[in-house]
């Protein structure tokens, strides 16, 4: 079978180009030819049809070197053979070396064929090469474009301080860059049980709403955390393990999934499907997926490393301002300490210098009371010296009490006989009934008897001074569960709900007369002594206090 | 039989006005000391049916008095007021075997009847008149 071949032969004599036809045809060329025999029929002829051209070296007025430059000044590449009688070796290495493939002497001209058909073989060769150059050109040129965008993209998350944005921006990127028709992008929480950020590119929110919820990372997309691995894959849907995407993602073919890791710790993955342009994802792209998912790791560790230090430092702040309050508060109880001592020390040593005058002002009622005859009118008046030597004397004892914290001395006590003892010592005015129901076979309670009597004389004064128009002031001492109640109550102005919970504030007072300590010193006392105390009041009715203790240590 | 001897000590004029009138209205003989001092030297030279003696003096106080006084007659029955419920010679007082201490003001019925069980205890008048 013969090879067509088109050529064109410049030579100025018919005879020889006869010759070089007949050698063409014997090595089974089937040429198709046209022959010129000046510059202007050659210029005239030259095409990029043209499979071979066979040139005489020397023509009238022309020569095959001008030939050949014609050639490639027009960028014609075409196997160009010198045919010639007679060519020094300088000549024929100046024909090689402005691009002739070959010469051919005419009298050795049965070589022609072989010549031609070589001359084809390395043209072809070269072509090939020349389509694998290109290919690998194209192929840098796309490899430039998407180290360009990486790098573009790495600025962009460099600057970027909101991680969210730096994640989406990864997600964008790596979908150009991939030629990927969907990315997504998962950051793991911290505890690594799910997600705590998902982002999408290439998908609309309609199909992110069918979708669902992020992915959970039990199907295909877990494989390359839990290998620490890329995986890609050239169509999803014959895979085995291609289980775990929702029923409404949309058909995907070629995968391509990456780990995001930082020093081994997993940050989360990147995936890519539907890669465009090519049937499924290449290494190169495996590759800049990677680079791109340690980008977004070293993104992600530093986001959580800026706000561990940003919680570091607002811990850091609170515990400042923290010990700063507290040494403030410390600073403040000190003063007040001093002063509360200084003041103390003042009460205490005034309150003992009230108690001899006192003293003697009551031994002298008491002697008047003897030796003065049965007289109304006067043993009325001592009567009110002795009662309000009385409430001073209470008040320079609260007043002492309050200033100085003693701790109680607790000793079995019949608080009976105590609550007794306080009536009888307490004197109260004309007009006030003062009703007792006091237990007889009470359980002694430990507590200080000095200082409950102050806890129950304080009460007691109190609901006497309640009631400036007279009433009932009654006084209970009764047994209750795992201890002793006593309840002091009166019928007089009662307290005001808003101020229930202020009676007991130290220098809280409504009276026009009094500190305000009376009932501080007796919740101070009955706390001290294990006990409670506790109050109820209806306005214009009346008051209740009851002190609970608890039974002896001794008796339980 | 005459009657019962007592001897009160305290450096406050008007405590020891007031209780020699009243226990003299009571039928007692009344000595006075104004300071620990003068306590112990009336003790040694008499012997009383009671003492009551006020604890925190000037000078040597209320306790150190009692135990020289005890030193002298182991019997003596000496009852101690004070102002100061809280002070650690009121303590000291009890353990120096004080009949009782008593807080100021006094609760004098609560006095009397104590002074008066003291000196039956006793058997009566110890001291002679002077």
């Amino acid at each position: 079978m013969s090879i067509p071949l088109r050529v064109l032969i410049l030579e100025d004599r018919p005879a020889d180009a006869e010759l070089m036809l007949h050698e063409l045809r014997r090595a089974e060329f089937d040429p198709t030819w046209h022959c010129a025999g000046s510059e202007a029929e050659y210029l005239a002829r030259l095409s990029p049809e043209l499979d071979v051209i066979l040139a005489d070296y020397r023509l009238p007025q022309f020569d095959a070197l001008r030939a050949l430059r014609h050639l490639q000044e027009r960028k014609l590449n075409i196997p160009f053979i010198i045919v010639t009688g007679t060519l020094g070796d300088e000549l024929a290495a100046e024909c090689v070396k402005q691009g002739a493939v070959d010469y051919v002497l005419k009298d050795r001209l049965a070589r022609l064929g072989l010549a031609v058909k070589r001359a084809l073989e390395e043209k072809r060769l070269r072509e090939r090469e020349e389509l694998v150059r290109q290919e690998r050109l194209d192929l840098l040129i796309q490899l430039s474009q998407q180290m360009g965008a990486l790098v573009e993209a790495s600025l962009k998350l460099i600057t970027e301080r909101s991680l969210e944005r730096a994640m989406q921006n990864v997600t964008e990127v790596a979908r150009t860059v991939l030629c990927a028709r969907y990315v997504a992008l998962g950051v793991f929480r911290e505890d690594g049980a799910g997600l705590r950020h998902f982002f999408t590119a290439g998908m609309d929110d309609a199909t992110k709403a069918a979708i669902g919820p992020p992915p959970t990372g039990k199907g295909i997309l877990g494989i390359p955390i839990k290998e620490g691995r890329p995986l890609r894959i050239r169509d999803l849907s014959s895979h085995p393990r291609a289980g775990g995407f929702p029923p409404h993602h949309p058909p995907m073919r070629s995968f391509l999934g990456v780990p995001i890791l930082v020093r081994g710790k997993a940050y989360g993955n990147l995936y890519a499907t539907e890669k465009q342009g090519a049937e499924e994802f290449s290494e190169a792209d495996e590759q800049v997926a990677l680079m791109l998912a340690a980008q977004a790791g070293i993104v992600i560790e530093n986001a959580d490393l800026f706000e561990r230090l940003q919680q570091l430092a607002q811990e850091l702040e609170e515990r400042v301002e923290e010990r700063t309050r507290a040494l403030r508060a410390a600073q403040a109880e000190l003063v007040e300490k001093e002063r509360l001592a200084m003041m103390g020390q003042l009460a205490g040593g005034m309150a003992h210098e009230l108690r001899n005058p006192l003293g003697v002002i009551k031994n002298s009622v008491y002697y008047l009371k003897m030796v003065l005859p049965e007289q109304e009118k006067t043993r009325k008046h001592l009567q009110i010296l002795e009662r309000e030597v009385g409430t001073a004397d209470r008040i320079v004892t609260n007043l002492l009490d309050f200033a100085r914290d003693k701790p109680p001395v607790r000793v079995p006590s019949d608080l009976s006989a105590l609550v007794r003892e306080i009536l009888e010592r307490t004197p109260v005015s004309e007009n006030v009934d003062v009703v007792a129901h006091l237990a007889a076979d009470l359980l002694p309670v430990s507590v200080d008897p000095l200082q409950v009597a102050q806890v129950l004389g304080n009460l007691v004064m109190n609901a006497a001074q309640a009631m400036p128009e007279g009433g009932t002031l009654t006084v209970e001492a009764a047994p209750a569960e795992g201890g002793v109640l006593v309840t002091v109550s009166d019928t007089g102005v009662g307290i005001p709900p808003e101020n229930l919970g202020k009676i007991f504030q130290p220098l809280f007072t409504t009276k026009a007369k009094g500190i305000g300590l009376g009932l501080a010193v007796a919740k101070r006392f009955a706390e001290a002594n294990g006990g409670t105390i506790t109050v109820e009041s209806t306005p214009g009715r009346g008051s209740r206090f009851v002190v609970r203790f608890g039974r002896s240590r001794k008796e339980e | 039989m005459s009657s019962p001897s007592v001897l009160v000590v305290d450096d406050d004029e008007g405590t020891v006005e007031t209780l020699t009138d009243i226990l003299t209205a009571k039928q007692y003989r009344v000595e006075i000391a104004r300071s620990g001092e003068e306590a112990i030297s009336l003790a040694r030279t008499t012997p009383f049916d009671a003492v009551l003696m006020d604890i925190v003096m000037p000078g040597v106080n209320g306790v150190e008095a009692l135990r020289s006084i005890k030193a002298v007659d182991p019997e003596t029955n000496v009852i101690m007021m004070t102002a100061y419920t809280r002070h650690e010679l009121v303590e000291q007082a009890r353990k120096a075997k004080a009949v009782a201490i008593l807080p100021k003001p006094l609760d004098m019925d609560r006095l009397l009847a104590l002074l008066a069980r003291t000196v039956r205890k006793n058997g009566g008048s110890k001291g002679k008149p002077r």
